[in-house]
């Protein structure tokens, strides 16, 4: 077993930068010498490999790396990401009471436990290696990052204190390294309001109103469940600017909420009134008639009225924000939203918008959430569509700024995946078919396309950017060095009952991984 | 040389390594392979036999063993790290039980002994290449296609938290004798890619045996995976 082990460690000896750890691990064998003779003379026996550098570790980088490994034999794929963590929002994005959702990283960690990948973390492009260096290092670079931004409403009061993104919400509560100085006041206030109505919606609404006896038992962070506890919260609304028909979660997260224990359920029954636009929409889409007969469901199986001291869930339909309030006694803190009555317009068969009605209303919180988008960054020297948040691309191909003619000019080497290259929507499995047409265009492009020269030139790959990192002092955590940490994290959660408790600071996170 | 020990240990069939499930074997085929590393090649070959002959003998022994559906649901988080290599590529959620339980089949299909009951299951790939397997009764369709190294997603690990293991029933005479899908596996199914009147999750479906003969299409990835602009055909 042991033996076992010290080859997963020495898999990966090329990306340790210091070689202390290992060699620890397999001293006491005494064979150190010989396993990292042998694995570096494996890299140079094996023919010309393909070097390919994905950039982002979560869902779309792993299954671009595990489809990419599955079809190209000679290929070595380095995946880098910018925390010292791997899996993107697998780890800070899917909810801490959702862990079956995390199951996926059993098999994310096996291709990075595979003697061609590598997975190499705390490497940010831009300030540790430049993507104009990573393209010189390797013959393809594929780019899933992610969307690590907001979209924004645009309108007055936004940058209210009390006014946060659902991202960073979602962050600070699963421990995101960057987002835990988010310390959101829930003690000011016993009134939440949530805009948008899609499941990141439904996540934050149910972290606020289920019970944290139940949150506790989770991988939730310390710092979120002690804010949640001493949380003054009991009334969240949930604003959607369309209907429930148009609704954008799925039926598990809607379930799932409706389901929360001694939780009253307010929907206005006039809201639920079907147009026939509103019909035909159901009957080509069986989420949305799913999703609208639980709303209904919930709407008559409620009382009117809660129990006192009952927690409540309002579904406001057909309402968008028009500007944030201030309050008159907190200068520079929200004291509600302002709102506009919608109504929707049909503008193409099974397709309604939500059109202003000029009428307002108030509605009263200390602390909004905005659940209506991510966003993605752009970056130094990559082609970026800055109105639709995306890597402009053709089949996951990069496209080429100023691109007139045709036939249309691509980045060469360059792809995209995921998130950035087709917007922040879908569930995890999107990726899997996201990952296989980013490969799909990969593989023709080697076989007769823009890479087919280029693919036998000799590239550095991972020497190489490791020879970079070093020069700059760069500590990059390796795979080996990621299982330290959640080592480290679940001997911490085992003495709360926790399944995990996740270490939330860059300097604790590789504290643990290079001890 | 190296190479030759690391290329040893990717070519070799899921059942080799799983095989050497006791602890006995398994530190005595580290030695051997320990000595392949420091020897001559034509030593690691004898370490190669012995470790074949060894499998051998652990396999036969274990392959007496019954098929017991519950251990096949148990996730045994401990075996990837111990074997990750030749792992990844196939999918093998579910660990070496399953390996055991496939010879189990096998003798009862050969033997007709008293060995546990199993039905014939085909499996039709994305590119219509067509795989008949034997599945013991009470294994789940995407344990089996795991243990027939069957391209099947399984995200969740059969947990009803994803859709990626979403099979087509091909006839609608096989369909009807499922049990009607839950709620859960239907919250799961609306995301489903390509659903059709007869998909169902494939963690979902349990071998019966009046499911003899079953017929499961893997949906083909749809060029156009936008969810956004994509419509599931009304169930």
């Amino acid at each position: 077993m042991a033996f076992f082990r010290a080859r997963k460690l020495l898999s990966q000896s090329f990306s340790i930068l210091s070689p202390q750890p290992l060699r620890v691990c397999i001293v006491g064998r005494g064979l150190t010498g010989s396993y990292t003779a042998g694995l570096q003379s494996f890299s140079t026996l094996s023919p010309q490999p393909l070097h390919v550098c994905i950039v982002g570790s979560g869902p779309a980088g792993f299954y671009t790396a595990e489809k990419l490994l599955k079809k190209h034999q000679g290929a070595q794929v380095d995946i880098i990401d910018r925390l010292p963590t791997p899996f993107g929002l697998v780890r800070s994005g899917v909810a801490p009471d959702h862990p079956e959702t995390k199951n996926v990283i059993n098999q994310f960690s096996r291709v990075a436990q595979s003697g061609r990948c590598s997975f190499l973390g705390n490497v940010t492009v831009g300030s540790s290696v430049s993507l104009a260096e990573l393209r010189e290092l390797y013959h393809v670079v594929v780019l899933a990052y992610g969307a690590e931004s907001d979209r924004v409403l645009g309108i007055p009061g936004e940058d209210l204190k009390g006014v946060h993104s659902a991202r960073e919400f979602v962050w600070w509560y699963n421990g995101h390294p960057d987002g835990r100085n988010l310390d959101p006041d829930l003690k000011c206030t016993d009134t939440a309001v949530i805009l948008g109505q899609g499941n990141v919606a439904l996540d934050v609404a149910r972290i606020l109103l289920r019970p944290t006896s139940e949150l506790a038992k989770t991988d939730i962070a310390s710092h979120a469940l002690t804010a949640l506890e001493q949380s003054s919260i009991r009334k969240v609304y949930l604003v959607g600017r369309r209907g429930p028909v148009q609704a954008a979660c799925t039926a598990k997260e809607l379930r799932e909420v409706l389901g929360i224990k001694d939780l009253h359920i307010h929907i206005e029954e006039a809201d639920l009134k079907l147009t026939p636009a509103d019909e035909e929409e159901m009957k080509n889409s069986r989420i949305h008639k799913r999703i609208y007969e639980l709303l209904s469901k919930a709407a008559t199986a409620t009382p009117s009225q809660p129990s006192s001291g009952q927690r409540e869930l309002h579904f406001v339909f057909f309402r968008q924000p028009d500007r944030f309030l201030e309050s008159y006694d907190k200068k520079g803190y929200v004291s509600g939203v302002h709102l506009e009555k919608t109504a929707l317009k049909g503008i193409a068969p099974g397709k309604q918008i939500a059109v202003g009605t000029g009428q307002f209303e108030d509605l009263a919180c200390g602390i909004v959430l905005k659940s209506i988008g991510y966003k993605s960054v752009p970056m130094e020297g990559l082609p970026f569509d800055h109105r639709k948040g995306v890597v402009p691309n053709l089949q996951s191909r990069v496209l080429s700024d100023n691109n007139s003619g045709d036939p249309p000019l691509f980045e060469q080497g360059l792809y995209v995946c995921g998130w950035l290259k087709r917007g922040p929507t879908g569930i995890i499995a999107t990726n899997l078919y996201c990952a296989e047409e980013t490969v799909a265009s990969i593989s023709e492009d080697l076989e007769q396309g823009s890479l087919a020269s280029t693919a036998s030139l000799s590239k550095p790959g991972r020497d190489g950017l490791l020879q970079i990192l070093e020069d700059r002092d760069v500590r990059a955590v390796p795979f080996s060095a990621w299982e330290k940490i959640d080592e480290e994290e679940k001997r911490l959660g085992s003495l709360r009952n926790k399944p995990r408790e996740k270490l939330t600071t860059r300097e604790e996170l590789i504290q643990a991984a290079l001890v | 040389m190296t190479f030759l020990v690391s290329s040893f240990y990717q070519t070799q069939p899921p059942n080799y390594l799983a095989s050497l499930e006791s602890s006995i074997a398994l530190r005595f085929a580290e030695t051997v392979l320990l000595h392949q590393i420091m020897l001559s090649f034509r030593l690691s070959r004898v370490g190669f036999w012995i470790a074949r002959v060894l499998s051998r003998g652990g396999y036969t022994n274990i392959s007496r063993a019954r098929f017991r559906p519950s251990l096949c649901r148990q996730y045994q988080p401990s075996l990837p790290e111990i074997l990750p290599e030749t792992r990844v590529f196939q999918g093998a959620l579910f660990q070496k039980h399953h390996d055991f339980s496939t010879s189990a089949s096998n003798n009862a299909s050969e033997g007709g002994n008293e060995q546990e009951e199993t039905i014939s299951v085909t499996f039709v790939s994305k590119d219509g290449e067509e795989t008949q397997i034997r599945v013991p009764v009470g294994m789940s369709m995407l344990e089996a296609a795991h243990e027939n190294d069957l391209e099947l997603e399984g995200a969740c690990e059969g947990s009803l938290a994803c859709s990626t293991c979403h099979v087509v029933v091909m006839d609608m005479e096989y369909y009807n004798k499922l049990e009607d899908p839950t709620d859960e596996e239907n919250d799961m199914l609306d995301l489903a890619f390509g659903l059709t009147e007869t998909s169902r999750l494939g963690c979902q479906i349990v071998a019966r045996p009046e499911l003899d003969g079953i017929r499961l299409a893997i949906p083909a990835a749809t060029r156009n995976f936008a969810v956004d602009g994509y419509v599931a055909k009304p169930h």
